[in-house]
C-alpha cells in the first residue's frame, strides 16, 4: 500500500483539534483505496458497479463522520474504524433485509435463483460467530475485519496490529478455519 | 479464565504444527499430543478439515454489500417520481413507494429497481419496446404499468401502488375456505385471460406477484416485465434465461429455454392454485440447479395437492391438467381452466376428469338429485316427458360446452399464430376457416336454444371483425366478412323474434345489420342490398330508443348510421350525398362527445371525420376541403384514451393529407406528409413483419412517397421507392394467400413502377410490367365481374398503356388501348358504378385519344 505520508496524520490531528473539514480531506485521501476495497468485495459480477461501490464508501464515510465520539489517532486507527464501520453497516443491512422478509411487505418479487455451491452463509450468522471469537481472541477478529471488511493488505494489517507478517498469515489461517468450523456447527 | 486462554493457545499451536507437517504424519502426531483429551483432538481435527481457501466471510460480505449498494435512499428522484420508502426487496430488485412530483395531485406509485444481468441501455431499449403494449393492459385485477427506464445505470419501472398482502399470506391470514381460495384464484385467471386477449403473457405468475387488497380483490404485478429481461429483440431467449426467474413456478418449456406461450401461464396458474390450496409450492427447488432442476420440473410430477390437504379429487385433476409437462396437454386457455373451476363450484362434471363416463354419470346424478326426487314423486305419466327434457338439456349443455371450448381454443390458436408461427396472416386464415366450420355445424342444429344462438351470433361477429375490421390484425377478407356478418344477422333475427321488445336484443340486431351495410359499402358491390341492411339497422335502433330512450346512445347510433350511409353513397359515386351524410355523422358524433366527454367517443369521432374527408376527396373531388377534415382528425388524435396507440390512426390521416395535397397538385407541400407517412408505416410494419395488412400499408406509403418524389423531380429516389413498393405488395400478396384485393394491389404496383420507368428508362421493362399487370387485372375482373372498382382499375391501366404507346410513337396500339378504356368507363356509367375519380380519368382518356388524332392529322 502506498505511503500516505505525514499529511494524513497532521490532518487527523487538526480534525481532533476541532477542524471538521480535515476529516473530509483524510477521507478523500483514503477514498480511492476504500473504493478499491468495495469494488473487490462486490466482484466483477456486473458492469457499471463502480458507481454502486462508491455509494457504499460514501455510506461508510457518513457513518464515520456522524459519530462524534470516534477519535482518530492516525491512519492506522482510521482503517481500523473504517473496517468496524463497514461491518456494522453490512450487518445492519442484513438485519433490515431479514426483517423485511419476515414482514412480507409489498412486492418482494422476482426472487433470485441461487445455484448450489454458491450458497453463501448469512452475514448475521457470521457476525454472531465473530462476536464469539472476539470474546476469546479479539486480535483475530480485528485482523479479519481489517482484511475482509476494509481490504487491508497483510503488510498493512501487520503494521496496524504491531505483529509480523508471518503472524498475520498464521492468525488468518487459523481464524478462517475456526470460522468455517464454527459455522458448520451452527448452520448444520 | 486463564484455562480457556491456555487451551485456546494449545489448540492454535497444535493446528499450526499439524498443518506444517506432511499429511501422513499428522494422525500420529495428534494422537501423541492429545492423548486422552478427545475433545481437544476433535476440535483440532475440525479445524484441520475446515482449513481451506474458501473465503466464507468475503462471500457473505460481497452478498450483503451488493444489497447495500444497490439500495437507494428515500428522497431520490426517478423520472417524475420521488422515492418515499422501501416496501420490499427481492433477488431481482427492490421496490419503493414513491410519489409523483410533477403534478398537483399526489399520486402514489410503486417503483421497482430491477437488478439484472442486462446493461441499463439494453434493458431500456427492450422495455420501451414492450411499454406501449403493457401500458395498454387496463384491468381491475392488473396493477398498471405507468413508466420505466433507467437512471444512473439503474433500470427501473413504475407501477400502480397496491396496498395489500401477497396471495399466499392472504389466504392463510384469513383462513379462506377451499371455495373462497378458488374464487380468489378465478379472479386472477380473469386478469391473465384478459392479458392473453391483448397478446401479453405474464411469464412469472406466483403468489408473491399477486397482492390481495383489503376488499379481497387481487392485483397482478409485473405483467410482461419478465419478457424484456429474458428475451432479446428477435424473441430469442438470452443466456440469462437459463436462470429462470422463479423455478418453483416455472413451466418445463421455461426451464428448457423453449418458446413461451399462453400455455406457460396456464402452467404457472396451476402451480399457483397448488400453492394457494396447500401453502406449498409444487416443487422444492431450493439447492437445485442445472440438470437436477431441469429433471425435477420436466420429469417429476409434484405430489397431488390432495395428499397435502383434504381436497376433492376433481381439484387434483384440475391442477394436474393445468400443470401438464406438454403445453398442448394443458387447458387450451386460461378461460378453459377458469371454466372448469366454475363447473366444479357449480357441482358439474369437470373437464379435467372427463373420459371416465361412470364418473360423469355419478356426478350428473349427484347434481340432479333434487330434480330426480321431485320427478319420482309425480311418477308415471310425466316420466316420459321428463326423460326427453333431460336429453334435450344434455344436448344443449354439450353444445354450449363445445362453443365455449371453441372460443377458448380460438383465442389460444389466434394468439399463437400471431406470436409464433411463420406466415401469421395465413395461419389466421386457417384458424378462421376452422372456426367457421365449427360455427356452421353448431348453427345447423341449435334446437332453438337461445343462449346457444346468442353465443353463435357473437362468434360470427368476432370472426367478421377478424376477417375485416378495425383491428390491426384483420385479414382484409371483405367477402368472407360479409358472409359471417350475414350469418350473425340471421341469428340475431331469430333471437329478436323470440323477444321483440328486449332493448339489448334490439341493439344487437341493429348493430349486426349495420355491420353488413358497412362491409357491403367497402366491397362497392350490392349497394342496394347495403341500403336495405342500413334501413333495417335504423328501424331497429329506433324501436330500441322507443322502449328505452337514451339520448347519448341515440346520437352515437344515428352517427354510425349516417357514416355507413356516407360510405354507401361514396361507393355508389354520389359524392354530394356522401358528403352530406358524412357531415351529419360528424355533427352527431361531435355532439355525443361534447355531451359525454368520454374518451371512448373519440375513435368514433375520428371515424366519422375520416369518412367526411374521404367523401370530399374521392366522392366530391374537393381535395382542399378534404384536407381540412384530415387536419381536424390530427387535432382530435391526442384525445384518444391514454394507452391507445396512435400511430395507426395518425398514419391514416397523415397519408390522406399527403394524398389531398397531391390531388390538388401541391406536391411540394405534400412531400413532408408523404415522408412522415412512410416513416410511420415502417414502424408499424416492423412491429409485425408477417402481417399482410401492415406490409400493404407500407407498400402504399412507398407508392405515395415515390409519386411525390417524382413530382418534385427526384426521379432516382422515386424509382427506388417504387421498386420497394412492388416488393412490399408482393409480400402482402403472399402473406394474404393471394386474395383479390392483394392481386389488384400488386397489379397497380406493377403499373406504377412501369410509369416511372417509362419516363426515365427504356421501353422493354415497362412494357413487360404493364402486360403482366393487365393480364392480372383481366383475370380479376373475370373472376369477379360484379365489382365495378376492378373494372375501373382495368380501364385506368389501359389508358396508361395507351399513353406509353403514344410516347413510344405507336399511335395505332395507343388508340386500341384508349378505346378499350373508354368502353369500360361507358359500361361503368351505365351500371351506375362510376365515381368522381373515374370521371376525371375518363375525361383524360378522351383528351389523350383526341391528341393522338390531332397528331395523326
Amino acid at each position: 500500500m502506498k505511503d500516505m505520508g505525514p499529511a494524513v496524520t497532521e490532518l487527523l490531528r487538526s480534525w481532533q483539534d476541532g477542524d471538521r473539514a480535515a476529516l473530509d480531506q483524510v477521507v478523500e485521501q483514503l477514498y480511492s483505496q476504500l473504493r478499491a476495497v468495495a469494488g473487490q468485495q462486490l466482484g466483477a459480477e456486473r458492469e457499471g458497479h463502480t458507481l454502486a461501490a462508491t455509494a457504499l464508501v460514501h455510506e461508510a464515510y457518513f457513518r464515520l463522520q456522524g459519530n462524534a465520539k470516534v477519535q482518530f489517532n492516525d491512519r492506522k486507527h482510521f482503517l481500523g474504524v473504517a473496517a468496524r464501520a463497514m461491518r456494522c453497516i453490512l450487518v445492519d443491512y442484513a438485519r433490515g433485509r431479514k426483517r423485511q422478509k419476515r414482514d412480507g411487505g409489498q412486492q418482494v418479487t422476482l426472487e433470485d435463483f441461487v445455484a448450489p455451491g454458491n450458497s453463501t452463509h448469512d452475514l448475521l450468522a457470521i457476525n454472531t460467530a465473530l462476536e464469539k471469537l472476539a470474546a476469546i481472541d479479539p486480535r483475530k477478529v480485528q485482523l479479519l475485519e481489517l482484511i475482509s471488511f476494509a481490504g487491508a493488505t497483510y503488510e498493512e494489517a501487520a503494521a496496524l496490529l504491531g505483529i509480523s507478517e508471518a503472524t498475520v498469515h498464521r492468525d488468518l489461517k487459523f481464524a478462517r478455519a475456526w470460522l468455517k468450523s464454527e459455522l458448520k456447527g451452527e448452520g448444520g | 479464565m486463564p484455562d480457556t486462554a491456555q487451551r485456546w493457545r494449545r489448540i492454535e499451536t497444535l493446528f499450526h504444527r499439524a498443518s506444517a507437517m506432511p499429511a501422513g504424519e499428522r494422525t500420529a502426531f495428534l494422537e501423541r499430543e492429545c492423548g486422552e483429551d478427545t475433545e481437544l483432538r476433535r476440535t483440532v481435527d475440525d479445524l484441520m478439515q475446515s482449513d481451506s481457501d474458501s473465503a466464507v466471510l468475503e462471500k457473505a460480505i460481497a452478498v450483503e454489500a451488493r444489497h447495500a449498494v444497490d439500495d437507494v435512499q428515500p428522497g431520490e428522484i426517478f423520472g417524475a417520481f420521488r422515492l418515499e420508502e422501501l416496501l420490499g426487496r427481492g433477488g431481482m430488485g427492490a421496490v419503493y413507494r414513491a410519489v409523483r412530483i410533477d403534478q398537483e395531485f399526489r399520486q402514489q406509485v410503486a417503483i421497482k429497481l430491477v437488478r439484472s444481468h442486462l446493461r441499463a441501455e439494453d434493458w431500456t431499449r427492450r422495455f420501451l419496446r414492450e411499454r406501449q403494449i403493457l401500458a395498454r393492459l387496463n384491468h381491475p385485477y392488473i396493477a398498471r404499468l405507468l413508466d420505466g427506464g433507467s437512471l444512473n445505470g439503474r433500470p427501473y419501472f413504475v407501477m400502480e401502488y397496491v396496498d395489500g398482502v401477497t396471495a399466499d399470506t392472504y389466504v392463510q391470514q384469513h383462513s379462506l375456505s377451499v371455495r373462497d381460495r378458488i374464487g380468489l384464484f378465478q379472479k386472477v385467471c380473469q386478469a391473465v385471460s384478459y392479458a392473453h386477449g391483448q397478446l401479453v403473457v405474464h411469464r412469472d405468475i406466483k403468489p408473491q406477484n399477486i397482492l390481495v387488497q383489503a376488499g379481497g380483490n387481487p392485483k397482478l404485478l409485473d405483467f410482461g416485465i419478465a419478457k424484456p429481461l429474458e428475451e432479446d429483440e428477435d424473441g430469442a431467449l438470452t443466456n440469462a434465461s437459463q436462470r429462470v426467474l422463479t423455478p418453483q413456478y416455472a413451466a418445463p418449456e421455461q426451464v428448457l429455454g423453449q418458446p413461451i406461450t399462453t400455455a406457460t401461464d396456464v402452467y404457472a396458474l396451476g402451480a399457483l392454485l397448488y400453492a394457494l390450496l396447500t401453502s406449498h409450492a409444487p416443487f422444492d427447488t431450493s439447492g437445485l440447479s442445472g440438470f437436477a432442476l431441469e429433471k425435477a420440473i420436466c420429469d417429476q410430477d409434484p405430489p397431488p395437492p390432495g395428499t397435502l390437504v383434504k381436497l376433492d379429487p376433481d381439484i387434483d385433476a384440475i391442477v394436474a391438467r393445468a400443470m401438464r409437462k406438454e403445453p398442448a396437454q394443458r387447458y387450451s386457455s386460461v378461460a378453459a381452466l377458469e371454466a372448469d373451476l366454475a363447473r366444479w363450484l357449480g357441482g358439474y362434471p369437470v373437464e379435467a376428469s372427463r373420459g371416465n363416463w361412470q364418473y360423469r354419470a355419478r356426478k350428473f346424478l349427484l347434481r340432479r338429485a333434487g330434480a330426480v326426487v321431485a320427478a319420482t314423486l309425480v311418477a308415471g305419466s310425466v316420466a316420459a316427458g321428463f326423460a326427453s327434457t333431460r336429453i334435450q338439456q344434455q344436448k344443449a349443455e354439450r353444445r354450449l360446452e363445445e362453443v365455449r371450448e371453441l372460443a377458448n381454443r380460438f383465442l389460444f390458436e389466434f394468439h399463437d399464430s400471431i406470436a409464433a408461427l411463420p406466415g401469421a396472416t395465413q395461419s389466421r386464415q386457417m384458424v378462421v376457416a376452422r372456426a367457421i366450420q365449427y360455427l356452421d355445424r353448431l348453427a345447423a342444429e341449435t334446437g332453438g336454444d337461445r343462449r346457444l344462438e346468442a353465443d353463435l351470433a357473437a362468434g360470427y361477429e368476432r370472426i367478421r371483425d377478424i376477417q375485416y375490421g378495425y383491428d390491426f390484425g384483420h385479414l382484409n377478407d371483405v367477402e368472407g366478412a360479409v358472409a359471417s356478418a350475414q350469418r350473425a344477422v340471421n341469428l340475431r333475427g331469430k333471437l329478436l323474434a323470440a323477444s321483440p321488445k328486449d332493448p339489448a336484443t334490439l341493439a344487437a340486431a341493429a348493430k349486426a345489420n349495420l355491420g353488413v351495410a358497412n362491409l357491403l359499402a367497402e366491397t362497392g358491390a350490392s349497394l342496394d342490398q347495403a341500403k336495405t341492411y342500413l334501413a333495417e339497422a335504423q328501424r331497429l335502433f329506433a324501436a330500441g330508443a322507443r322502449i328505452q330512450p337514451d339520448t347519448l346512445a341515440q346520437l352515437r347510433n344515428d352517427s354510425a348510421v349516417a357514416t355507413a350511409a356516407a360510405a354507401i353513397e361514396n361507393a355508389a359515386g354520389n359524392g354530394d350525398a356522401a358528403v352530406k351524410a358524412a357531415r351529419r355523422a360528424v355533427a352527431l358524433q361531435q355532439k355525443a362527445y361534447d355531451t359525454s366527454r368520454d374518451a371512448a367517443d373519440v375513435p368514433r369521432l375520428l371515424n366519422s371525420v375520416q369518412m367526411l374527408g374521404d367523401a370530399l376527396l374521392l366522392g366530391a373531388n374537393l381535395p382542399m376541403d378534404a384536407l381540412a377534415e384530415y387536419q381536424r382528425g390530427l387535432q382530435i388524435l391526442p384525445l384518444l384514451p391514454a394507452g391507445v396507440p396512435q400511430e395507426m390512426q395518425r398514419s391514416q390521416f397523415v397519408a390522406r393529407i399527403g394524398i389531398s395535397y397531391a390531388i390538388a397538385g401541391r406536391h411540394k407541400e405534400a412531400l413532408p406528409y408523404r415522408r412522415q407517412a412512410l416513416e410511420l408505416a415502417e414502424v408499424i410494419a416492423a412491429r409485425d413483419p408477417k402481417n399482410a395488412l401492415t406490409a400493404r400499408d407500407l407498400a402504399i406509403a412507398c407508392l405515395n412517397a415515390a409519386q411525390n418524389e417524382f413530382k418534385v423531380g427526384s426521379k432516382a429516389e422515386a424509382v427506388r421507392l417504387a421498386r420497394r413498393m412492388v416488393v412490399m405488395f408482393e409480400v402482402a400478396m403472399q402473406q394474404s394467400g393471394g386474395s383479390g384485393q392483394s392481386r389488384t394491389d400488386y397489379a397497380a404496383a406493377l403499373e406504377d413502377l412501369a410509369d416511372y420507368l417509362v419516363r426515365t428508362e427504356g421501353r422493354a421493362e415497362p412494357e413487360t410490367l404493364l402486360q403482366k399487370a393487365i393480364a392480372l387485372r383481366e383475370e380479376i375482373v373475370r373472376q369477379d365481374p360484379q365489382r365495378g372498382v376492378y373494372q375501373s382499375h382495368l380501364a385506368h391501366a389501359w389508358t396508361q398503356f395507351g399513353d406509353c404507346y403514344a410516347r413510344w410513337g405507336e399511335p395505332g396500339k395507343a388508340e386500341a388501348m384508349y378505346r378499350k378504356a373508354l368502353a369500360a368507363y361507358e359500361k361503368l356509367e351505365r351500371d351506375k358504378r362510376i365515381n368522381g375519380l373515374d370521371r376525371s380519368d375518363w375525361q383524360r382518356t378522351k383528351e389523350n385519344l383526341a391528341k393522338l388524332d390531332t397528331k395523326k392529322k
